[in-house]
């Protein structure tokens, strides 16, 4: 990488540049590349960069400062002296100069790395740790300034840029289920975590419409809340994620969770605004089937941290993929070491998935049903009840889901010789 | 029991007005067809007590599909716990469902008696069989315990006709007692036998029974002959049939007592919306009646509407006299049933 940036620089006909203009291209070449590689323009650019090209100089001017400010921490670290009120000014600086408000509004994306550098000082600083560590820290605070300030000039240059669909542009995470084809789980439990780098864990979940949903959310990152805070807040179907995203960011003392008749129709539920290593759980229930949109509702974090939670009813969902599914679920307990729990669930779901598909499998395979009857309710919690090796158990798991495959047929076939009702 | 007698036993329990039974006694309007209801429109709220595998999502689907301008939300839950959040938002001064359609009469009963529904109008309860017409809810449709027996073994007149004969007749029975449907049943035998003789009656049955998970295990053990005779709800006994028209397995009927019991799912109103009496229209409809009688074999309870093939119509069996809201609280009964040693 570091051959790419001199071969950009030889091209650039810029020598012996002192190591402050290094940075700074480097810096905004390094910037101004993630975003053109990043962002695809898909639709109009938003408001907030009309006329960024005519700040870039201020911006430029509030970055050196910046950086500046952070020389002189580590200068003094290395000199032994107190740091508390810099550290506090430097903050103040950073949350008051326009490329702040600039960077959450166009390069959200590289909002982050900065607050973790400014972080990773203090926190050196906390634990008495080697001025090495501070000089490491201080340079990618700095790094972090110089590359928000080239993706803003990559925008500003590019009159075409798109407005940042960052959710989708990084959006790499695993999908609960599998897409659209995606099994709403026996148990409609969302557990997800955010973290310093403005990303949920995962984005598109599943669940039962008109049935209580629990969502487990947990900040893992370190930072405090009044900085890298996160939360959840889940939509109505249809509301503009980034209208309602930009309202929250005017809610600060609302902890962004705006008010008013609109906003607040709008909100399904919503966790508490947490900082590092807090949890907090919620439970609500989407009443339709839909896409229901959910969001970080901290300034300007929607635009990394969004997603859906697809809430699909009773006829969409495949009730023998529903019961393999659970019976995974069952399995798993049993492997974790809770039999009970793994029975409990292999009963829940004889009774209440099973049973509603007996009738039309009886007609076309009843010793099928009495099989599969002595599986949910013998087979496998005697199994469970014994103590049965792991492989025991799996081989009755299969034999089962073999069984239900043939179910899943005969259903089909059920279905298609089904008359409608009017 | 003639129907006459019947009427008059529910009028003296209550549950009709002389009006109501003067009205009942009158031949039921026949099922409304379909296109003969108006159009469902504007929102309305249905709570759904899940039931049925997905037939009751097929129904909704095609009343949804008919009446495009209604904007239906549904909750959906277990009957009993959608029943909890219906008594509880009434107590809170909160009324949020126009509709509860639940899949037994225990949790519609539930409701009556602490929510204050709306009544039922003559013009939806008259289309009903009578002793089937309720001031605060309707049926929608019905399930009736049997006795299936095996028909290489026994003959009809063989199967004792009341249930708390069953323990000396020297039938070898089988029977599910965790099911729900089995607990039921016992539920209304505690209330119409009192708990000393059904306590009596679990015990004297314990010596010649067979337990199964489920009651179509006990349909099938009938046919296989393991057993002689079972304890089952109607439909597994009628479905293997279907499938298998031989199978050595027919349906028993005792008389006027719990061993005949006939459940319903049912629906009440929450609201006054003209759209929510409409949608029960079209549950009660002729195509709604005829698909769950031909698809789920559950039993019509609506006048012009044939019952599940196999099975007599209901107002020729001498149903017991109980009020099948009081089946609600099963608590009593799962106490009695370990006290037994049944379960």
């Amino acid at each position: 990488m570091k051959q790419f940036y001199n071969s950009l620089l030889r091209g650039c006909r810029l020598k012996k540049l002192d190591r402050f203009v290094t940075f700074m291209l480097v810096g905004t070449l390094y910037g101004g590349l993630i975003f053109v590689a990043s962002y695809t323009p898909l639709s109009a650019q938003t408001e907030i960069s009309v006329g960024l090209d005519g700040q870039l100089e201020k911006f430029a001017a509030e970055v050196t400062a910046l950086s500046d400010e952070v020389d002189a921490i580590t200068q003094a670290y290395v000199d032994g002296k107190p740091l508390d009120a810099s550290f506090k000014e430097l903050i103040a600086h950073w949350e008051a100069v326009h490329i702040h408000e600039a960077i959450e509004a166009e390069a959200i994306y590289l909002y982050p790395p900065i607050w973790q550098g400014i972080f990773a000082m203090k926190k050196t600083a906390e634990k008495k740790g080697a001025t090495t560590d501070m000089a490491l820290a201080g340079e990618r605070t700095k790094s972090a300034f110089w590359q928000a300030l080239g993706g803003l000039r990559a925008i500003a240059h590019n009159e075409h840029a798109a407005p940042m669909d960052m959710a989708a542009a990084h959006d790499t995470d695993e999908v609960d289920g599998s897409g659209a084809q995606a099994i709403a789980p026996a148990v409609n439990l969302i557990e997800l975590t955010g973290d310093d780098n403005m990303r949920y864990n995962k984005t598109h979940f599943v669940v039962r419409a008109g049935e209580p949903v629990t969502l487990r959310f947990k900040n893992i990152g370190e930072l405090p809340a009044e900085v890298m805070g996160h939360n959840v807040v889940v939509l109505n179907r249809g509301t503009p994620v980034e209208r309602f995203g930009i309202a929250a960011a005017k809610a600060p003392e609302n902890d962004y969770i705006p008010t008013g008749a609109e906003n607040a129709a709008s909100i399904v539920a919503h966790t508490e605004l947490l900082g590092g290593g807090e949890m907090d759980e919620i439970s609500f229930t989407l009443e339709e089937p839909g896409d229901y949109p959910f969001l970080c509702s901290f300034t300007a974090h929607f635009r990394l941290m969004q997603g859906s939670i697809r809430a699909v009813s009773e006829s969409e969902i495949d009730p023998v993929d529903m019961i393999e599914e659970q019976l995974r679920f069952a399995l798993e307990a049993y492997r974790k070491g809770d039999p009970a729990a793994a029975e409990a669930l292999v009963l829940k779901t004889y009774n209440t998935v099973f049973e509603g598909l007996e009738g039309d499998l009886i007609e076309r395979d009843p010793e099928l049903v009495t099989q599969l009857e002595l599986d949910f309710n013998a087979g496998l919690p005697s199994l469970f009840q014994e103590g049965a090796p792991e492989s025991e158990v799996q081989m009755q798991y299969e034999a089962m889901c073999s069984r239900l495959k043939t179910a899943k047929r005969l259903l089909k076939e059920a279905e298609s010789e089904r008359k409608p009702i009017f | 029991m003639t129907r006459r007698k019947y009427l008059q036993i529910l009028a003296a329990a209550g549950l009709l007005s002389p009006a109501a039974v003067l009205r009942a006694m009158a031949n039921p309007l026949s099922a409304e067809a379909v296109d003969a209801l108006p159009k469902i429109s504007g929102p309305l709220t249905l709570y759904l007590g899940r039931g049925e595998g997905g037939l009751y999502e097929r129904i909704l689907d095609a009343i949804r599909e008919r009446n495009p301008q209604m904007d239906l939300k549904i909750r959906r839950g277990t009957s009993s716990a959608l029943a909890n959040t219906i008594v509880a938002e009434a107590g809170a001064g909160v009324n949020r469902a126009d509709v509860f359609w639940a899949i037994d009469s225990g949790s519609i009963g539930r409701v009556v008696n602490s929510a204050s529904p709306f009544p039922i109008s003559s013009s939806l309860s008259d289309r009903l069989k009578p002793g089937f017409r309720f001031a605060r809810w309707t049926p929608i449709s019905g399930r009736i315990r049997t006795i299936p027996y095996n028909t290489e073994r026994l003959t009809k007149e063989q199967v004792p006709t009341s249930i708390m004969e069953l323990p000396e007749s020297g039938l070898k029975v089988g029977w599910a007692p965790a099911y729900g449907a089995f607990q039921t049943f016992v539920t209304a035998m505690r209330l119409l036998e009192g708990e000393a003789s059904t306590r009596a009656w679990l015990r004297a049955m314990r010596k010649n029974t067979q337990s199964y998970a489920g009651e179509f295990g006990v349909v099938m053990a009938v046919s296989r002959g393991e057993v002689d005779a079972g304890l089952a709800n109607h439909y597994y006994t009628l479905r293997l049939k279907k499938g298998r028209p031989d199978a050595p397995v027919d349906l028993a009927f005792t008389q006027g007592d719990a061993g005949c019991l006939l459940n319903a799912s049912g629906a009440l109103l929450l609201s006054k919306r003209p759209q929510a009496e409409l949608f029960l229209r079209h549950l009660l409809s002729r195509e709604v009646q005829g698909f769950l009688s031909r698809e789920a074999y559950e039993i019509p309870l609506v006048e012009g509407v044939e019952p599940p093939v196999g099975l007599p119509d209901v107002g020729g069996l001498d149903l017991p006299k109980l009020d099948l809201e009081r089946l609600a609280d099963p608590r009593p009964t799962l106490d009695l049933l370990r006290e037994t040693g049944v379960l």
